[in-house]
């Protein structure tokens, strides 16, 4: 990287972090296995928006100022190097990483951005990238090797327990326990440097999830709700108001499209611990389902946000939830196709934008009313074809 | 189809092509081509108020305006009866670039937002390749569906190419694409004296700086004072990705971005250049990013530099009041630098 946009600090000076998106514990064991000085980011807050939403532009996209905030509150607890993935676009996505660095190098702060771009957008930056956030000048093959390995074991893991979590919370009779066993577990995961540790982890906090007690529901009244939409306020609860704590205490399972593990699945198919066959179907499944109403890939995840539709239809899905950033463009293009498809597929949809105007009440209205027509139409249902 | 519309017109298909988006980029070449395809065109209304109302009403909400603008001109086109619409895929026209992403899925968008268009849209897919100029593939492709012989395809081909080569070496002598294309929308009726020579860059899209309705003829009103005005355009390509490689690691994703932040960033340096005046729709993507970049760096140059964000609400005062604080400001600078002198 020349001129301006060179990095400036020393391998031996860096204090490392990564966006906040998901569950940034797995980033913490990978880096801090590779001896890094890693700092886990601070959970986003409003104070997070607000910071990030003041130096940034004022028509990016949210994910943009959150992960701004993010990182400007990390720099307070002595931040200098941000890793983070790129993308070769078209959405914005993959500009962030030159933008934010931008920014925070005319606020006056030294800092670096190393941003990991696929190998279309240039193989000798991204090999120089990935010496640096992985530090390989400082570990051996063997040991890169098995910190990917911690890190994709651990997402795979960390994920199942989610997807667990945002079903059976639907059921939970005291609400609060399951978030607050939720939260420790991924404190303690952040700590592992192996995997027997992360595997009794996994065991113990399994059998606490499984001792609260749950509201009993017959099969036929569950409700499932399907999330679709752009990767980072599907993933991160902070930027949805914890959208899938609020379904499932509106008595509704909820699971979503995006999950890291199965992305990486994915798009990293030669990864041996990375691999999950199903999932990785599924993702295929989806764009081919795209296919005859959008044809193009346009960047982010709107042709297989269009595709998941018909395969949550398919799976016996009650209704979605789409969310997106305001002024997404790949999204701006799904919600034009959204009515006709939700019409067409006989599934209730509701597209939901997010910014930083976006009020907690507002998400919750929309959401009851939502589930309520749920709710109803089943009751139709089963009355016009129970006779 | 039907064959009833081509008896009628003696034999030639009607080819409607919207006044909006991409048009006034390559409107040049579009003609020409069709012309020699024998085929009859068809233009949208000029932008205003009703079909701005049209595209507003049937395009999802959160859409920047030039595509409700858009949606409001293949709409208009349906009233005039034509039997095809072009609305070429535009994926890319270099090497790992693309448009923004709403041009790369906009025929899927106008499908599901105006029904009655299906089964009558011409869809060229314009994608870049090695060599070969992009949109010939998509030429042929459209030959094939209007069943035309790919000798008299060839020959069209070859004759709007060779014009479109004269019409961008026209602009890089100095002319702006609105003198070219539009005239009477950019040529001032009388032109007030000015003491000072004042020159200034009005950097934007095609569709918002040469849209009358949304430019509210901008162009027109600072050359009615005398001032002389630059465009990205005026900017060779090679030019431009070369200063945007002095500011970024990479260049952007967008071409037109691309042009219009590598002649900002030149016009920036230019001691020629009095200001400069960036046009931008409301919530543009692609533009925050030049408009976040663009602010960063005329910081350093202290360049004069103003951006107009427009929308469907913009008014004509609105724009009018800016324009003239910038004009005035620019003008008692001068005056300054020469009391000064």
């Amino acid at each position: 990287m020349k001129g301006k946009n060179k990095h400036i600090i020393k391998a031996k000076d860096r204090v490392c972090t990564v966006p906040y998106m998901g569950s940034p514990e797995t980033f913490y064991v990978m880096f801090s296995y590779l001896r890094h000085n890693f700092i886990m980011p601070p959970k986003p807050t409003k104070r997070t928006l607000e910071l990030g939403v003041k130096y940034s532009p004022e028509f990016i996209c949210i994910p943009f100022k959150f992960i701004l905030g993010t990182y400007l509150e990390a720099i307070e607890l002595g931040v200098n190097t941000i890793i983070t993935a790129g993308h070769q676009g078209p959405c914005r996505a993959g500009l962030y990483g030159i933008m934010h660095q931008m920014i925070m190098r005319d606020m006056g702060h030294k800092v670096d951005v190393i941003y990991l771009d696929p190998p279309s957008q240039g193989r000798l930056s991204l090999m120089k990238a990935v010496y640096k956030a992985y530090n390989l000048g400082k570990n051996s093959p063997f040991r890169v090797w098995h910190a990917g390995k911690l890190f994709f074991t651990l997402y795979y893991v960390m994920d199942k327990m989610e997807k667990h979590i945002s079903k059976i919370r639907a059921y939970e009779i005291r609400k609060g326990k399951i978030s607050e066993l939720w939260k420790n577990a991924k404190e303690e995961f952040s700590k592992i440097t192996t995997l027997e540790e992360m595997y009794d982890i996994e065991e113990k906090y399994y059998k606490l999830i499984n001792e609260i007690p749950l509201k009993k529901v017959d099969e036929s009244e569950k409700i499932r709700i399907g999330v679709i939409g752009e990767i980072y306020v599907v993933m991160e609860q902070a930027s949805n108001f914890n959208l899938e704590e609020r379904l499932n205490y509106l008595g509704v399972e909820v699971e979503r499209t995006q999950y890291q593990s199965e992305w990486s699945a994915y798009n990293l198919k030669k990864l041996p611990w990375a691999q999950n066959p199903a999932a990785k179907q599924r993702i295929e499944n989806a764009l081919d389902q795209a296919e005859e109403h959008f044809p193009t890939y346009i960047g982010g995840h709107s042709k297989d946000n269009i595709g998941f539709i018909k395969i949550l239809k398919n799976e016996k899905f009650d209704g979605i939830v789409h969310l997106y950033p305001f002024g997404c463009l790949p999204e701006l293009c799904s919600i034009s196709l959204i009515p006709e498809l939700s019409h067409k597929y006989d599934i209730p949809i509701i597209s939901l934008a997010i910014d930083e105007q976006t009020a907690e009440a507002h998400i919750q209205t929309r959401l009851e009313a939502f589930i309520d027509l749920i709710k109803s139409k089943r009751k139709y249902r089963e009355k016009t074809f129970s006779v | 189809m039907n064959l009833n519309s081509i008896k009628e017109n003696k034999g030639k298909i009607r080819i409607g092509i919207p006044r909006a988006l991409l048009y006034f980029y390559y409107a040049p070449l579009w003609e020409t081509f069709f012309k020699n395809l024998d085929v009859e065109i068809v233009y949208s209304s000029k932008t205003n108020k009703r079909v701005l109302d049209l595209g507003t009403m049937s395009a999802v909400t959160d859409i920047c305006v030039p595509i409700k603008i858009f949606t409001g001109h293949i709409i208009d086109l349906l009233d005039k009866n034509v039997d095809y619409i072009l609305i070429p895929r535009m994926l890319g026209i270099e090497k790992i670039k693309f448009f923004c992403p709403k041009f790369m899925a906009l025929p899927e968008v106008i499908l599901a937002t105006v029904p009655e268009t299906s089964g009558k849209l011409l869809i060229p897919c314009i994608r870049y390749k090695k060599n070969v100029n992009g949109y010939i593939d998509g030429a042929y492709k459209i030959g094939e569906k209007l069943n035309i012989q790919k000798k008299d395809v060839k020959k069209a081909i070859k004759i709007s190419t060779k014009y479109w080569e004269t019409h961008n070496k026209t602009l890089k002598n100095g002319n702006l694409i609105g003198d070219i294309l539009l005239k009477n929308e950019v040529t001032p009726d009388t032109i007030q004296s000015n003491p000072f020579k004042i020159k200034v860059a009005l950097l934007g899209y095609v569709y918002n700086t040469y849209d009358s309705y949304l430019s509210m003829s901008s162009i027109k009103r600072l050359r009615e004072k005398g001032i002389e005005i630059v465009g990205f355009e005026n900017i060779t390509e090679k030019t431009a990705y070369k200063e945007i490689k002095k500011e970024l690691p990479k260049p952007l994703f967008w071409t037109f971005s691309n042009r219009i932040l590598g002649a900002g960033l030149k016009y920036l340096k230019d001691d020629q250049i009095d200001g400069i005046i960036h046009i931008t729709a409301f919530a543009c993507g692609p533009d925050s990013i030049i408009g976040s970049v663009m602010e960063l760096r005329s910081k350093e140059y202290e360049k004069p530099f103003l951006t107009i964000r427009i929308d469907e609400h913009i008014g004509q005062a609105h724009i009018t009041t800016r324009l003239e604080a910038f004009y005035d400001m620019i003008y008692r600078k001068k005056s300054r630098l020469k009391n000064i002198n």
